[in-house]
């Protein structure tokens, strides 16, 4: 009876024992490190889970055999085992292979997995966007994404421009930067100028160099962004049709997630500081003297001995000579820059929804006195699903920003102080009757930005509904109506004299003084439907399809009222002018578009997508205003495919596209048109010069690209590599004619451009360990566009015109942005060589005939390196950035030399200590028999201001730079800490600089800025604009 | 069944067809919305006499500094006959003049509006020939052809000339017509529209005469001059200066040559009066009296001097503001309301005088010339005292009138008028005759030249660039700022 009652025990506790299995273990990584923390729980029993120890030992109990372990870590991937016989289990943990099921948002919202796509995506995370330091999300991709090429307008609320993969019209007007979507509504990115010159006095050929206007997509708050999508090659946009032949920029923004709600604040504050400047002489004072003058004693300047035009020219005495001081003017007229950004969300959801709410508050004031913006935005989204078949969502977001803008460009405060000489105090701008205290013929730069300025003020509202149904399982159909609309207003005043006798600004001269009223309106709606379908036809095949509508309605109106010549002093309104001007300028556009895409996928590695677009144009002759385009993308898994996988190559996938995209026509070009107006109070009407054409058709884009991604050691290395090849044919372009046919220029379509490059992406996760974490990213670009073809009649076209002859042409076999300038006339040595033909008064000649080619204006080649270094709650990420090979015309450096100021004219020897003797040959009367020069230069002034600022070897310069775009510092405050407030569940606090540190050959000014703002097509030139600046910033996180 | 489905498929049909159909009308927007694409007489014609004035002033800005009536303060090498093409004033005159002068020509003829035909053919005429004083051989009859015609040939000058000839003769014939649509004068117009004439055929009809006199004059030099047609010509001209063909501005469309002061005082420096006209002007040269006009045509306030006046220097490089004689708006010619002369009474009788002097007719010589001094003196408002004072020192009289006091006197009223400079080119310069005493080449002057006086402009850029074959066939052998124009030859 015992020994029955013991085995029965036995056999009981025997089997107990058997249903709490003790299972232990150690879980590592790849990499042999361990971790504490690691989940280790039973598949479907969560609540017996548990936790590694700080060697990563784990200890389990388990009742059967077949319970299966699952092994949980944030960033790698999940691991089941069954734990079968076992009682230790060793478990290693692999990176989780987050870059190969992420989800990108393609053209039209829909969601793709990045492996199945055929073309390159890059994506940006709002994250990105706001640690960036940059106040626009533009300016936030900057060193990030490779394929684009970025370049800004100086000043506060400053243009940024973007194109990506070069640019693809012939027309110097024309549009090159890509499409912004916003949540699936296309938004306006423009950068208008408007006309803000007066009918006298002003030598400004384009109101866009004179003003840092801001482009709309500054309106966008970046705290509001989910993440950015950059669609860069044709196969990619090929659903948004002729918007996207430029490539588009697809914005998705925040939305409630489920759970309890969230409140986020963000505060940050920057300081902006100039600290490149052009380097000037101290030597030499006012004046006009010659080398023979110089040998004489020098006579003391007397103010009101000097005629007008020695005023600012520095070719005087020396300053030691006649005691006169040197004023750092131009360094002490920036200041710094200080400006406050404030944002705050409230988001939730649950099941039924979401909804988030967000505003949020920027004010900046510039480095240049007087000059401001800002930005206040309100965002209210929210989706609901009515019921499991039906869903609908809607945003609104409201924006007003502006500001007050200083004068760029001819007759700036930029353009004055490039003349202002060293001798005399600027700042000393008023005298005791508050009168311009200046030179004649130039404006003090304090009186011009105290007296002018330029207000806008921008009301703007982005809105949609959408709408999606469930119609059948596999079938959605969605509707999805959208609106952006924005009204800009602006007031420029150039007051005239204001106290009696004064000088009045140069810009006032010749007109008294006068406002520009410029009322812009735009309104643009867009509304899709479609059908999406999806199949799995098999278990390996598998079908998707979209079908889709898309209406688009857009104006645009711009009313320009101007009064001129003040009638009673400081009043300001347009009342008070004597004289009116009114224009009134509208854009019309609609366009119809049908759609389809269709992907096929089989065995989760091969992936073909096709697309297929018709457009109706209102901009196209009506017997003629459709056009169809189709593309093509194909991504192959080969690693899957051929079961490649190894612990070197993890994945590999290479991916090909072809697409056609077509670009129609501007509006309301088809006519031959006349312009009315008056003349000594008679209406008149004159033909235009630019003739239309009634037989306009669109611009096709035809490209293909290849790529191949792959992944290394686990997911931890990753190289992207894509190469592109773009040509653009029947690119619309007014053709210059002969002026004899009457007209200046007739519209056809006519030529081809080709871009083509390499875009590289490297990504390494260098360091993954518990406390200490390094990632490395690395993007490479080249683009290169070439003109392959203009048409029989036109050798080339004029791209833009600069200062000193410089000029940028589009010739057929060169590239879109070569530059071109004049030199010295040269002499053929028999060598081969050539030396600078000097006559007899010392001086070179220009031949302005040869116009001799000197580089180009984009870069050869652009490098972004970010890394990113965690250790414990300290993040430190430090971006550096390069742009290499592009050439730029230094026009300030060049107004320097001009009036004497520029360090490269320090160098004045008397003609008793020699003079300066130019390198260069002597020839005779027949042009022959070169002898080196002997002659002595005799006006320093005529050589540097005259020679010189005409020789493009001079101007022209590599403006090749390498810096440091980013530096931050985050602390992530531990959650051991926020938990016991019971209130804040994440608090980061980060230092940010921008532009640390540079390096660059160029002199003066940092190359970045350009003297045309972001609407224009042409980058080559620098000065006439803010300088760029350096820029510190600490911000604050805080969630609740 | 079958009912309801045909009736679906039909509504549907229906439905897509109404969606198609609306599609054309939805997308019609593309009129432009600020332009217009039907013109209207009298609009284009003001348009037309506008431009019209303007070339006056672009032609004259460069043709005085040729005749030393004025010269360049800021070193500008044109003053020495280097390089001209004045391509601002050749793109003025072919997309703006002329195209606007053929649309109104399309639309006159159209319309059967003869007036408005008259206006634009002499007008056309006008600044045809000028051009052609200028450029020599210029396109005209292959122009205006939109996109079928690229290139335009370039026809020669004898051709223009015809061409000028025979628009100034229909235009007459034109604006004479009675039974015509759109005369002038009817209900609707107001004659505002003519800037000019405000809508008085008479008077256009006399500016076409006057032109047509300057035209055929211009040929002196050679066999084809025809005296008698000359004289013809002048006699249906102007009977007064009253009747001068001159623009007034206002303060709101100043008048171009007030552009020149406000450029000269922002540091934009531009022209003022030359040395050679002072000197004319203040006796110096011919040792005479200072002439009354002096102070009216220039503002002799502004220097003292003790009285002595000169101009810059042609082809000098800067100004001397101490010395210099600037212009000033309380000039004659230079005030904000100044008048911008396209033809004057003035010039009709030097052409007589100088006519009369060549056919050995000194009387009638001496009155036509009489008559155009006083003229000329009365319009700049010298007072009749002045005016027989300055006439008595000339010592001139119908005896011993020459053909050089002609010149002179008529090279005084051809201030600021294009037509001196085809004045001294016919008399060469003064070289080899009497005329233009002491005129000299500028300082600094081309040594390419080789001593030579300018003869001519050069095709612009633009040009060679766009039409290159047409206008390397035009310049031909020895093409150069030297290479006489047909009838300097």
């Amino acid at each position: 009876m015992r020994k029955f009652l013991l085995i029965v025990t036995l056999l009981i506790f025997s089997m107990q024992m058997f249903a709490q299995i003790e299972i232990n273990g150690k879980v590592t990584t790849d990499d042999g490190d361990t971790f504490p923390g690691i989940t280790v729980s039973i598949e479907g029993k969560t609540a017996t889970a548990v936790v590694t120890d700080d060697e990563g030992n784990y200890s389990i109990v388990v009742n059967s055999e077949s319970d299966v372990l699952v092994f949980e870590y944030v960033g790698f991937q999940t691991q089941m085992q069954t734990v079968g016989t076992q009682t230790v289990i060793n478990v290693i943990l692999v990176v989780e292979s987050i870059l190969l099921d992420d989800v990108v948002i393609t053209a039209l919202g829909i969601k793709r997995e990045k492996k199945a796509l055929g073309y390159a995506v890059q994506e940006i995370s709002g994250e990105d966007i706001t640690s960036s330091g940059q106040a626009d999300i533009i300016g936030a991709m900057q060193g990030k994404v490779s394929g684009v090429n970025i370049t800004q307008a100086g000043g506060a609320g400053a243009s940024t421009r973007i194109v990506i993969r070069g640019a693809n019209s012939l027309d110097p007007g024309a549009e090159n930067q890509p499409l912004f979507v916003v949540d699936g509504i296309p938004i306006s990115n423009s950068t208008i100028s408007g006309d803000l010159s007066p009918s006298a006095g002003s030598n400004a050929t384009s109101t866009s160099e004179q003003f840092g206007f801001s482009n709309r997509a500054m309106d966008i708050n970046p705290n509001d962004i989910e993440s950015m999508s950059i669609l860069k090659g044709a196969a990619a946009t090929a659903l948004y049709g002729a918007r996207a032949a430029n490539g588009a920029v697809i914005i998705t923004t925040k939305s409630g997630k489920n759970g309890k709600t969230v409140i986020n604040y963000n505060s940050k504050i920057t300081i902006d500081e100039v600290v490149h400047f052009p380097e000037m002489q101290k030597t030499w004072e006012r004046g006009r003297l010659s080398t023979t003058d110089l040998d004489s004693p020098p006579v003391a300047i007397n103010e009101t001995e000097l005629p007008p035009y020695l005023y600012f020219e520095e070719f005087g005495y020396r300053r030691a000579d006649v005691g006169a001081k040197f004023y750092n003017n131009m360094e002490d007229f920036f200041k710094q820059g200080i400006s406050y950004n404030n944002s705050v969300s409230v988001s939730g959801g649950g099941e039924k929804g979401n909804y988030y709410l967000s505003a949020s508050s920027l004010s900046q004031e510039g480095i240049v006195p007087n000059t401001t913006w800002g930005r206040k935005t309100v965002k209210l989204s929210g989706s609901r699903n009515v019921n499991d078949k039906l869903k609908t969502s809607a945003s609104v977001t409201y924006t007003n920003s502006g500001g007050i803008r200083g004068n760029h460009g001819d007759k700036s405060y930029m353009s004055s102080m490039l003349y202002w000489s060293g001798s005399v105090d600027m700042s000393d701008y008023e005298d005791e009757n508050g009168a311009h205290v200046t030179h004649p013929y130039i404006d003090n730069p304090y009186y011009l930005v105290n007296k002018t300025s330029l207000e806008d003020d921008v009301n703007r509202v982005l809105g949609y509904v959408n709408v999606s149904c469930n119609i059948l399982e596999n079938l959605v159909l969605s509707y999805r109506l959208g609106t952006d609309y924005y009204s800009d207003a602006r007031t420029y005043i150039v007051p005239g004299a204001e106290v009696p006798g004064e000088q009045p600004l140069d810009l006032a001269s010749q007109n008294g003084g006068y406002i520009v009223e410029e009322r812009i309106n735009f309104m643009e709606t867009n509304s899709d439907l479609m059908l999406v379908y999806n199949v799995d036809i098999t278990d390996d095949f598998k079908f998707s399809a979209v079908l889709g509508n898309n209406v688009l309605d857009s104006r645009y109106d711009r009313l320009n009222t101007r009064g001129e010549n003040w009638a009673s002093p400081n009043f300001y309104d347009i009342s008070n002018t004597t004289n009116k001007y009114s224009s009134n300028s509208d854009i019309r556009k609609r366009m119809v578009g049908l759609y389809g895409n269709f992907r096929f996928e089989f065995k989760n590695y091969l992936f073909i997508g096709i697309t297929g677009r018709n457009d109706f144009s209102s901009t196209l002759p009506t017997e003629n205003n459709s056009y169809f385009y189709p593309a093509a993308n194909l991504g192959f898994i080969f690693t899957e495919a051929f079961d490649l996988k190894s612990n070197i190559l993890s994945y590999g996938k290479i991916r090909g596209s072809w697409a056609n995209v077509a670009k129609d026509a501007p509006a309301h070009r088809l006519e031959k048109l006349y312009s009315a107006g008056t003349f000594l109070n008679t209406a008149n009407l004159t033909l235009d010069n630019s003739l239309g054409n009634s037989n306009l058709k669109p611009e096709q884009t035809t490209s293909i690209e290849t790529g191949i991604d792959l992944r290394f050691f686990a997911n931890k290395l990753g190289i992207d590599f894509s190469w592109y090849k773009a040509n653009t044919v029947d690119m619309l372009f007014p053709i210059p004619v002969a002026n004899t046919t009457g007209y200046s220029t007739i519209l056809e379509n006519i030529g081809e451009l080709e871009n083509k490059g390499i875009e590289l992406l490297i990504t390494g996760k260098i360091i993954r360990k518990q406390n200490f974490n390094w990632e490395i990213s690395v993007n490479y670009s080249e683009n290169k566009t070439k003109v392959i073809e203009l048409n029989d009649e036109l050798e080339e076209i004029e791209l833009s015109n600069g200062l000193g002859g410089v000029h940028q042409k589009l010739v057929v076999g060169g590239y879109y942005g070569d530059m071109y300038g004049y030199t010295y006339k040269k002499y053929l040595n028999e060598d081969g060589s050539e030396s600078v033909i000097i006559n007899e008064d010392g001086r070179p000649t220009i031949d302005g005939d040869t116009a001799l080619y000197y580089g180009n204006s984009n870069p050869d080649w652009t490098c972004g390196i970010t890394n990113t270094i965690s250790y414990k709650g300290f993040t430190l990420s430090f971006l550096f950035e390069t742009k290499q090979g592009q050439m730029m015309s230094n026009e300030h450096v060049r107004n320097l030399i001009r009036q004497g100021k520029h360090i490269s004219t320090e160098y004045r020897p008397t003609a008793s200590e020699g003079g300066i003797i130019l390198e260069g040959v002597n020839l005779d009367e027949n042009g022959e028999n070169p002898v080196p020069n002997i002659y002595m230069i005799e006006r320093y002034r005529h050589y540097y201001k005259f020679r010189v600022t005409s020789d493009a070897d001079e101007m022209i310069e590599e403006a090749s730079w390498i810096r440091l775009r980013t530096l931050s510092l985050t602390y992530s405050v531990p959650q051991k800490i926020l938990s016991k407030t019971k209130l804040i569940t994440a608090a980061s606090f980060s230092f940010v600089g921008n532009n640390l540190w540079l390096s660059t050959e160029y002199r003066g000014f940092d190359p970045e800025i350009s003297k045309y703002g972001a609407g224009s097509n042409s980058q080559a030139y620098s000065g006439y604009s803010t300088p760029n600046t350096r820029r510190l910033g600490f911000s604050i996180n805080l969630t609740f | 069944m079958k009912k309801i489905l045909i009736n679906k498929s039909i509504a549907v049909m229906l439905i897509l067809l109404g969606i198609l159909s609306s599609c054309e009308s939805f997308l019609d927007v593309n009129e432009h919305p600020n332009k217009q694409t039907i013109p209207s007489l009298t609009t284009l014609t003001t348009s037309c006499i506008e431009r019209a004035t303007n070339m006056n002033y672009l032609l004259t800005y460069y043709a005085n500094r040729y005749t030393q009536h004025t010269s360049s303060v800021s070193g500008s090498s044109t003053d020495q006959f280097y390089e001209n093409r004045m391509s601002t004033a050749w793109s003025n005159l072919y997309i703006g003049l002329l195209s606007d002068l053929n649309e109104l020509k399309i639309l006159a003829t159209e319309k059967k509006a003869s007036h408005f035909l008259g206006l634009a053919q002499v007008l056309n005429a006008a600044y045809l020939g000028a051009a052609s004083d200028f450029w020599g051989d210029i396109p005209y009859s292959e122009s205006f052809k939109g996109n079928e015609n690229f290139t335009p040939a370039f026809d020669t000058q004898t051709e223009i000339y015809e061409e000028v000839y025979r628009l100034l003769e229909t235009g007459i014939e034109n604006l004479k017509k009675t039974e015509t649509n759109f005369s002038f004068i009817e209900e609707n117009f107001d004659g505002s529209f003519d800037i000019l004439y405000q809508a008085n055929n008479e008077a256009w009809i006399k500016m076409a005469y006057a032109f047509k006199a300057r035209f055929l004059n211009h040929w002196s030099k050679t066999s084809s001059f025809d005296a008698e047609e000359v004289k013809t010509a002048i006699e249906n001209s102007f009977s007064s200066y009253t009747e001068d063909a001159d623009i007034f501005y206002n303060d709101v469309d100043r008048s171009p040559y007030y552009g020149i002061i406000l450029d000269n005082n922002t540091g934009n420096l531009s022209i003022t009066f030359a040395d050679y006209f002072i000197q004319i002007l203040n006796g110096n040269i011919y040792d005479k009296e200072i002439d009354p006009r002096l102070a009216i045509i220039a503002d002799t306030t502004v220097l003292e001097h003790n009285g002595v006046f000169t101009g810059h220097q042609s082809g000098s490089g800067d100004s001397n503001p101490e010395t210099d004689l600037f212009f000033t708006d309380n000039c004659w010619h230079f005030g904000q309301l100044a008048a911008n002369q396209m033809m004057t009474y003035s010039e009709m009788q030097f052409i007589l005088a100088e006519v009369e002097i060549n056919n050995g007719n000194k009387t009638n010589a001496f009155m036509a010339y009489e008559r155009a001094l006083r003229a000329n003196m009365q319009k700049l408002g010298v007072d009749d005292v002045d005016i027989e004072a300055y006439i008595v020192d000339t010592e001139v009289t119908d005896a011993n009138i020459t053909i050089e006091n002609v010149m002179k006197e008529k090279y005084i009223a051809m201030f600021l008028q294009y037509e001196a400079w085809n004045d001294i080119r016919r008399y060469d310069y003064g070289v080899g005759n009497e005329t233009y005493k002491n005129f000299e080449l500028p300082v600094d002057v081309n040594p390419e030249l080789n001593g030579e006086f300018i003869r001519r402009v050069l095709y612009p850029m633009s040009e060679k660039q766009r039409n290159g074959e047409n206008v390397t066939a035009a310049e031909g052998g020895n093409y150069g700022l030297i290479k006489r124009v047909t009838w300097d030859e």
